[in-house]
Parts: structure tokens; sequence; C-alpha cells
């Protein structure tokens, strides 16, 4: 892809069992995207590639909030930095989504 | 009288053999309720200042709730309150399983326990509600187990539920547990400690009366319909009925959450070998869960080699995983699963055991400690087998077993030489496993808290991050806006004080935060139970005046705000991970501590005010100020 941006996407157990991993150890992709791809523009792409992922993340058009990011090592919080455009070299992390004790929990 | 409560507390009095029965007014429980709310009144009430927590002057209170017995989910827990003998403080500590329920069908809503025995005893509570003190000097040494199944067969119950201590409890260890039915454990503050102080060594119970309620049906809707639908409600808990606890433990090593190597590591290579879902994938053998609760989130598990864990004694949960386990650097899975079990055997707090080794663990790398200190251990992060001894050395108080019974603090005290600043605590109490430099607004409650260090009573910063349905359900307690885990504005301050007082008003319920029970189902049961015209606005008052009350007993022990600090760890980042180089500022905490008093309605110096306490209805506590 002409101008393309290559970035590094690393899934964490147990959300490697959506890119057909079973589940354990880690899983580590290099992507690349076009110029202007944000953090959301890339979860699209994965959930094209791996579809049980997609619709893990995604319910319609919208996030589900199973899947929690980091970018460069730090967790994403709001869910508003996902509109981050995404740079050379960058390292997106997934996650289940988690709270408290637990995953999963939305209160 | 009112509804949904017994109306009766049982006093025994182990000195004198004295049993009696409180008959409280109405006022009383709507003011109190149960649970924390009793244990805040007596203590401050019934425990003069001064007193040896392992004194006959102690009083060990246990305190079920309204919900306590209702047959839905959540609704099996009690509150076990006394002077600490780790922090010197006000000490609480919620646990669930069976006994809570058998206790409150008894027909009392609390047990005070006065004095102490000549000889150990226990109390047995007879399903018509009739109390006997019995000789337990044939029981003293055993574990938990061998305990429960001994009375079973004494009274003659094969049913009978017990809350009881094992040796490390009867050694006065600091931070000994009093177990509910083998493993459930009231883990926090040492009560176990209390408990052998009084040479009790179990509360046995069968019980078969149900107090009347205001709404029956109602109550009998609520059950039904949380037992059908947990699964799926927009709170729903997926992962603790699928995983239990720390289902998510992967998730928190990589945003820095998992305490490594007595916190100061900040990610731990082996999460995946000691985590949930590994369990469930090789030694579990079932999911199990309290007295009519649908969520069934304990693990079992069992396995013979190379240690013999059976399904009885119970799997270690998220705290005791992280503490026994990434907190020490032992990724071990069996050995962390075998040290739990030990645990609840001996009756030790999971967490303070855990974080008491990792402290050793950090002096014997600093040269604190050595061979010669742990009688020829290798106690290095990491080292499976040395945990494992030490949890045996420290539950019978053996060689350097008997220094880190005391706890972190107290052994940090008599080592010296640059020991405090291993020792992770507040208060005494040592810190459970949510990082409080991720989770800044945990990190203050960490401080201020009466009881020290209390992750329950505390704050889940990363819930409460956006609009979410958890953020809508806090705002009826006075939280305001979402705002980062690292943020400490007035905001985060505002979100963590409503989380604490909603977590106390559960706590004198006595409710499991675990169910999707909103603010509003919590006070919808207190209605159908007692027939009051309870209010969210109530609720929060309780929460506030457990706190108040509290605190109150703690200044009058002398514990300031001095006392309300984090560690000094935690000031600076970690060696590795998401928070490498990422420490708390330390100007940013303190001024929410102040802000946290000012929402309080507290002085500058943390203490509650007398407009505070007659708006509370406890102006009777501002004489303990004086």
């Amino acid at each position: 892809m002409k101008d393309s941006i290559r970035v590094t996407v690393e899934v964490v157990p147990w959300l490697t069992d959506y890119f057909g991993h079973g589940g354990q150890g880690r899983f580590r992709v290099d992507e690349s995207v076009g110029p202007g791809t944000t953090i959301l523009g890339l979860l699209r792409v994965l959930g094209q590639e791996y579809p049980l992922f997609g619709q893990a993340a995604f319910r319609g058009e919208e996030l589900s909030g199973h899947v929690s990011v980091m970018l460069n090592g730090r967790w994403l919080q709001p869910s508003y930095n996902l509109e981050h455009e995404l740079k050379s070299n960058d390292r997106i992390t997934l996650l289940p989504a988690f709270a408290g004790g637990s995953a999963e929990v939305s209160w | 009288m009112v509804t949904g409560v017994a109306g009766k507390i049982l006093r025994v009095n182990l000195t004198s053999g004295r049993i009696s029965v409180d008959e409280p007014d109405e006022a009383f429980y709507r003011t109190y309720l149960g649970g924390a709310g009793f244990v805040s009144y007596f203590l401050l009430k019934e425990v003069p200042a001064g007193v040896d927590p392992l004194s006959a002057e102690n009083k060990l209170i246990f305190a079920a709730g309204p919900m306590t017995g209702l047959g839905m989910g959540g609704a099996t827990r009690d509150c076990v309150g006394a002077k600490s003998p780790l922090t010197g403080g006000f000490a609480k500590s919620e646990c669930g399983g069976f006994f809570p329920m058998e206790f409150k069908r008894t027909g009392y809503d609390a047990l005070i326990v006065e004095g102490k025995a000549d000889r150990p005893v226990y109390i047995w509570i007879d399903p018509d509600g009739r109390v006997e003190l019995r000789d337990a000097s044939h029981l003293w040494s055993k574990t938990c187990a061998e305990t429960q199944d001994a009375i079973a067969q004494e009274v003659g119950e094969r049913l009978v539920r017990t809350a009881a201590i094992g040796p490390a409890g009867e050694n006065m260890v600091r931070f000994a547990a009093i177990m509910n039915d083998l493993k459930d454990a009231h883990g926090r503050g040492g009560m176990g400690a209390v408990m052998g102080s009084k040479n009790l060594k179990a509360v046995a119970a069968r019980g078969r009366r149900t107090p009347e309620l205001a709404d029956p049906d109602r109550i009998r809707e609520m059950a039904q319909w949380m037992g059908r639908n947990f699964y799926n409600v927009k709170l729903a808990v997926k992962g603790f009925s699928d995983f239990g606890t720390g289902a998510a433990m992967e998730a928190f090593n990589e945003i820095g959450n998992l305490p490594t190597n007595n916190f100061a590591e900040g990610y731990f290579d082996g999460t995946e070998r000691i985590s949930p879902r590994t369990i469930a994938k090789t030694i579990r053998v079932g999911m199990e869960g309290c007295a009519a609760c649908p969520v069934r989130c304990k693990r079992v598990i069992e396995f013979d080699e190379p240690y013999k864990v059976d399904r009885r004694s119970g799997a270690p949960e998220y705290e005791s995983l992280g503490a026994l386990g990434s907190c020490c650097g032992v990724d071990d899975m069996k050995a962390v699963c075998r040290a739990n079990q030990l645990c609840n055997l001996y009756s030790l707090d999971t967490i303070s055991t855990g974080v008491t080794i990792s402290f050793a663990m950090e002096c014997f790398e600093n040269e604190i400690l050595t061979l010669e200190d742990t009688g020829g251990i290798d106690l290095r992060f990491g080292n499976a087998e040395a945990m494992l001894q030490m949890v045996e050395m420290i539950a019978r108080r053996q060689g350097i077993g008997d220094l880190l019974a005391e706890g972190s603090r107290r052994a940090a005290e008599k080592l010296g030489r640059g020991a405090e600043e291993f020792a992770i605590q507040v208060k005494g109490l040592e810190i459970p496993m949510h990082e409080p430099r991720l989770k800044q607004g945990m990190g203050l409650m960490y401080s201020v808290e009466s009881a020290g260090a209390d992750h329950q009573a505390g704050f889940q910063d990363t819930l409460f991050t956006e609009e979410t349905p958890g953020f809508d359900h806090l705002r009826g307690a006075g939280a305001v806006q979402p705002v980062p885990p690292d943020d400490l504005s007035a905001a985060k301050v505002s979100n963590a004080r409503a989380s604490h007082l909603f977590a106390l008003f559960l706590d004198s319920l006595v409710c499991c935060q675990f169910l999707p029970w909103t603010m509003t189902d919590h006070v919808n049961i207190v209605r159908a139970a007692t027939g009051w015209e309870y209010t969210v606005h109530e609720a929060i008052k309780l929460g506030e005046r457990v706190e108040n009350l509290a605190r109150i007993f703690n200044i009058r022990e002398g514990i300031t705000a001095a006392e309300d600090r984090l560690p000094q760890r935690f000031f600076g980042g970690t060696r590795r991970g998401a928070l490498k180089n990422k420490g708390i500022d330390r100007e940013a905490m303190q001024a929410a501590i102040k802000t946290y008093y000012s929402m309080m309605g507290w002085d500058e110096n943390g203490r509650p005010t007398p407009a505070k306490l007659q708006e509370l209805g406890v102006a009777w506590a501002a004489e303990y100020l004086k």
C-alpha cells in the first residue's frame, strides 16, 4: 500500500481465541494501514480480517465494550481516544474488557 | 416490631458464661440497619479506648443484616468486627458462604462475644435458638475443616454451619481470619486473632426461622427475576459466573494493575500460568456458590500431585492468586492453590499473608533478612516452596514465621535497616491486589478508610471512566462525572466517596457486590423486608454514619490524619510495564485527601464535626472526640 503505515498489533490471552490461537499465549501481527487511519479504523480492519474478533468487538457499527485497547503500553480511556490517528511503529495491544476483580463487568 | 429482622441481638460473655439477649427498638434498626452499621455502633459504644485487641476487653461482633437469609442472590453474608490487632483501630470484614444465612435463621440479627473463656469453647446455636457454650479443648489445633466435621457429629446436625478458626487464629497471628464454611473468609484485620484470644474456636449454627417480611411476594419476585436474568442484564457479571474473580487477570497485568514482586515490578511474566482461565482448563472441576445465589462464582479445584488439594477447602480468588502468586513472584499454579488451601485450613487472610511474605522476600533480597534468619530458606521472589513454607511457619509462629505473624508493619519496625520501605500497608493493613498507581481513586480510599486499605469498600476507577450503566448507577450515591483512572480531581474524589459510602451501605445490608442489583433494587429489598419508606438518600446517609463512627473510633485510639497515606513506593513508578515511571503525584494525592475530608463534612484534620454528627443522628458520638 503506497504511503502505508506499519503498526504492530498484540493480542493478549484470552482474546487470542478470536484470532484463531486457542485463547492462550500472545498473538502478534504487523498490519499495514493507510495514512490517517485511526485506532478505531484499525479495529474495523481487524474485524474484517478476523470475523470472530469483529463479532466480539462490534455491535453493528458501534463498539461492543468487550475489548480494551492500549497504545504504546498505555491503556486508553475514555473511548474517544480511539479516534487517535496511528503513526508508524505504533504498538496496539488488545485486551479483553475488565473491571474490578472480573472481566466483562459493566457495573 | 419491624419486619425483616429478628429483633434480637445475642450476647455471650465467655468470662462469666452468661448468655443474654438484647431487643433493640425499631429506631435502632432504622439508624444502624445491621452488618457494618451494628459493628460501627457497638465498637464505639462498648470497646473503651486503649483496650488491647487481644485482651478480654475487646468485643467480637458477628452481624447479619436485613438482607441476610432472604433466599436471593447475594443475600447470605455477614459482617464481623472488632478492634483490630493488626491496625489497632476499627476493623470489619464481610463474608459469604452458608453460615450467615444459617445464623440469621436461628433467630438472631447479631452475636456479641465478650470476655475470654478459661479454656477453648465453641458456641452452638440450635434450630430452636437455644445457645450453649461447649468444650472445644479437643478441637484446639485442628483445622477449620476438621473442626466443622467434629462439631457436626457432636451436635448431631449434618448440615451445621460454622464460623471457625484454625491454628493461625489460635496462635493469634495478627492477620488471622475467621472462616465461614471452610472456604469463605472474614479475612481482613485479624478477626481470627481476636477470636483466638478469647479461646473461642467456632460459632456453630443450624436454623429454621425466617423473619416475617413486610412484602414476601415482592422479595420472592425479585429473587426469581435475578435467578433468571443475572447473566444477561446490562449490569451483568458474566466473568464472575464463568470463571470466578480475576477472569481478566491477563488484562490486569497488561495495564499495570497486577502487583508483582511486592508492588515493585509492574509486570508479571507468569500471569497466564496462574490465571483463572488456565485454572479452568486444567485443575478446575466445577463452580459453586453461596447459599441461594445464582452467580456461583466460586471455583472448585482438585489435584493430588505434587500436593494434595481437595475440593472442600476452596480455590484461590483473584486476591489470593495475586497476593500468593504474582506479588511473591510465584508462577506455580499448584503451589498457589496449595497455599490458598493452607490459609483456609489454618484461617489466614490470604492478602495479608501474601503481602507479608512478599515483604519478607524483598527484605531477603536486600539482605535485611539472611539465611540464618529464615532457617536456611532461600526466601527470594519466585521461590514457590519458600512461599509455602512461610505460610506454614506464619500459621504456627515458628522461626521467622513468628516475626511475620505480627504483620509487615510491626515486622518492619522490629527489623529496621530500611525494612519500613518494603511494608506495603496502610494503617498496618496490607494493600490488596489493585494497584493504586493505576487506580488512583482506589489509592485515595486506601489512604483514608478507617479500616485501612480495603479494596471492597474502595473505588474501582477503571469501571467508571465513561458513561456506562455502571456509572449511571453510581450517580445515585453522588458520583458526578466519569474521569480517567489517574485523575485525582474533585470529580474523582466525589466518585470515590460515592462508591465508598454505597459499599458501606451494602456492608450493613449485608449484600454481595457481585450481583447486578441496582441501588434502587437494594432500597426496594429493604422496603419489601421492613415495610419502611426507605430511600437511596437514607442508604447513603447510613454509609456516612458507619464511616463517621469508625473514624471517631480510630481518632480515640490515636490514629490521626498522619496515617492517611500510602507507602512511599507508590509515589514512584514500577520498574516495568504500563506504569513504568508513572508514580502518583504526591501533592495531587494530598489535595485529594483534603478534598475528601471537606466532602465528608470533616475538619482539615479529618475529624468529624459536631454538626456532621448531628446531621447523621449520632450526636452522641461527639463525646468520644473530646
